[in-house]
């Protein structure tokens, strides 16, 4: 009898213990790993809401491990902690994706831009190549020449901001130079109009 | 038998029962986790607002309220189950939630803050720098300078497209480095225009325009004269106005003339020694002055001698007042040039030995031809 007793108070136990639940340390590795290649994509930048998704899930995932690592070690279950896991990883996955894609979209427009930017520059060179050359004439082209040389340090400009990858500030600046140099071709196309109006 | 059997078995499970009850009620109280879950979404939040950047010691200590209340968790797991207690864990939440809570406040006001002052630099920056470009179709300014100007409006049009990112960070920093451009080129127009303000000139000037005004008095001649601040041309009939004309001067004419190539027009007192008809100029019309005079070829071997320009630089000529100007900006090589037709008018009144007095301004202008 006693050793019946005796088997039943320690098989129970063992039976409970050997049942218990281990932390869900294999997904939290995997849901680390996902959020670093999340965050080397540069979700941060490039897909900002995909990046809080998986931001989000991912400490909803640590409060749930938090909880139940609190509790009782009997009435310890990571099942939920697990789904929550695999959610923060599916999320992290996404962000990384958005981010490549979004980066190369970005990448591409800056491209544009700094190529629209160039030809504006290249297109008021050209114009202000083909106005009147003569004495009363070069105060004004050397004055625009310096004008376009000033714009001409901006296009360096963009060239490193695409060289060291940023995009957006590259997109930006291509934007900027562009406007000015639209100005300028205004300016010399007036210039020109104004010298061909005084040699007739 | 039976009935110890059952009565053993029951005081087992109403012993096993005791056990459960009294592990459940010695439990501690179980941690706010949700608390600590809550203060770390602030982090999103605190993130997206840049906190780090517009309020950096308010992000620490709530990063470091965090940590802590992370730790104090942690501190709490390893030690053995009824030992623990979360009272300071649910306190360090708390205050990590108030500390987020006080950096993200920080942090909008600072941004707000931040937003008002680049938009006020921006403003100041883009006034500067219309104010320059009102100054330098006469006052002139050197070529870097000018790309410089470019460059700065580029800055200021990328920190209009930043701050419409809300990017304001960094809208700040473009402006900065706009509004330092266009304080070089500011400071070089001072410095061109600060010589015609400058008190032993100006008694030199002054003299030379009193003596035109006097000789032409009492002769009843006539003379040219012309103030360089006031882009004018002035004819002088017995020491009196007749005609006012508006006159280009040299690219760099705020300057008095050193040698030839400077684009500057020279200050002294000429006469007229030709003048050409149309036809006769590649400016419509000319009147061909005495440039350089003695004390012209003095100044300019002792500047030469001194190593104020260098050796092999020459001396300046064909200054004249001629045709073609109207441009209402400083163009020429050093010569003065009128419109067309103010040349007509000119040129009919005056001839060969007009006295031509040039002088970069004239204190009492105001007071003498208005």
């Amino acid at each position: 009898m006693v050793k019946q007793v005796l088997c039943f108070l320690l098989l129970v136990p063992l039976l409970v213990f050997s049942g218990c639940a281990k932390p869900p340390d294999q997904e939290i590795g995997q849901a680390n790993e996902a959020m670093q290649a999340a965050v080397d994509a540069q979700s941060e930048v490039y897909a900002s809401s995909e990046d809080a998704m998986a931001k989000k899930s991912m400490a909803e995932a640590q409060a749930e491990v938090d909880a139940v690592n609190a509790k009782f070690v009997l009435f310890r279950s990571y099942t939920n902690a697990k789904s929550l896991y695999a959610a923060a990883i599916d999320a992290a996955n996404k962000a990384k994706e958005a981010a490549i894609v979004n980066k190369e979209i970005v990448k591409n427009e800056a491209t544009t831009r700094s190529a629209e930017a160039k030809t504006a520059v290249d297109d008021a060179s050209k114009a202000l190549k083909t106005a009147p050359r003569g004495k009363d004439t070069r105060a004004d082209i050397e004055a625009m020449n310096a004008d376009l040389q000033g714009i001409s340090t901006s296009l360096t400009e963009i060239d490193e901001a695409m060289a060291r990858e940023d995009f957006m500030g590259a997109k930006n600046k291509a934007v900027s130079v562009k406007d000015r140099a639209m100005v300028i071709q205004g300016d010399i196309q007036k210039a020109k109009e104004k010298m061909g109006r005084r040699r007739k | 038998m039976r009935n110890h059997k059952l009565r053993v078995w029951l005081g087992i499970g109403l012993g096993a029962a005791a056990v459960v009850a009294a592990a459940v009620g010695l439990a501690p109280d179980p941690p706010q986790v949700s608390l600590l879950a809550s203060a770390k979404t602030q982090d999103r939040v605190l993130k997206d607002i840049d906190a780090a950047v517009y309020a950096p010691a308010q992000y620490e200590a709530y990063a470091e309220a965090v940590r802590r209340a992370q730790s104090e968790l942690s501190a709490q797991r390893e030690k053995f189950y009824y030992s623990r207690q979360y009272l300071t864990f649910d306190r360090l939440c708390q205050g990590a939630l108030q500390a987020g809570g006080m950096a993200e406040r920080v942090t909008r006001e600072s941004r707000m803050d931040f937003q008002r002052r680049t938009m006020d630099s921006r403003q100041q920056t883009s006034d500067l720098i219309a104010s320059v470009r009102s100054r330098i179709n006469r006052i002139g300014l050197s070529n870097p300078n000018r790309g410089s100007l470019v460059r700065a409006e580029v800055l200021l049009r990328e920190a209009e497209i930043l701050g419409s990112q809300n990017d304001w960070f960094e809208a700040h920093d473009r402006v900065a480095t706009a509004l330092s451009l266009a304080r070089t080129a500011e400071m070089e127009v001072q410095q061109r225009s600060g010589r015609l303000t400058n008190d032993d000139l100006l008694r030199v000037w002054d003299n030379w325009v009193h003596e035109t005004i006097h000789v032409s008095s009492r002769a009843g001649s006539k003379a040219i004269l012309v103030v360089k601040t006031r882009s004018t041309c002035l004819l002088i009939e017995s020491g009196r106005i007749v005609r006012s004309y508006t006159a280009d001067l040299g690219k760099n004419g705020v300057f008095d003339k050193s040698y030839r190539g400077d684009h500057a027009t020279p200050e002294g007192k000429y006469k007229i020694v030709k003048k050409k008809g149309a036809g006769q100029s590649k400016y419509y019309k000319a009147l061909l002055l005495n440039y350089p005079n003695e004390q012209d070829i003095r100044d300019f071997r002792r500047a030469r001698a001194r190593g104020l320009i260098i050796p092999r630089s020459r001396l300046g000529g064909l200054i004249e007042i001629h045709g073609d100007g109207g441009k209402d900006k400083n163009w020429t090589e050093g010569c003065v040039a009128l419109d067309n037709h103010d040349m007509d008018d000119l040129y009919s009144r005056v001839d060969v030995g007009t006295p031509v007095t040039i002088v970069g301004n004239y204190s009492a202008y105001d007071r003498t031809f208005r």
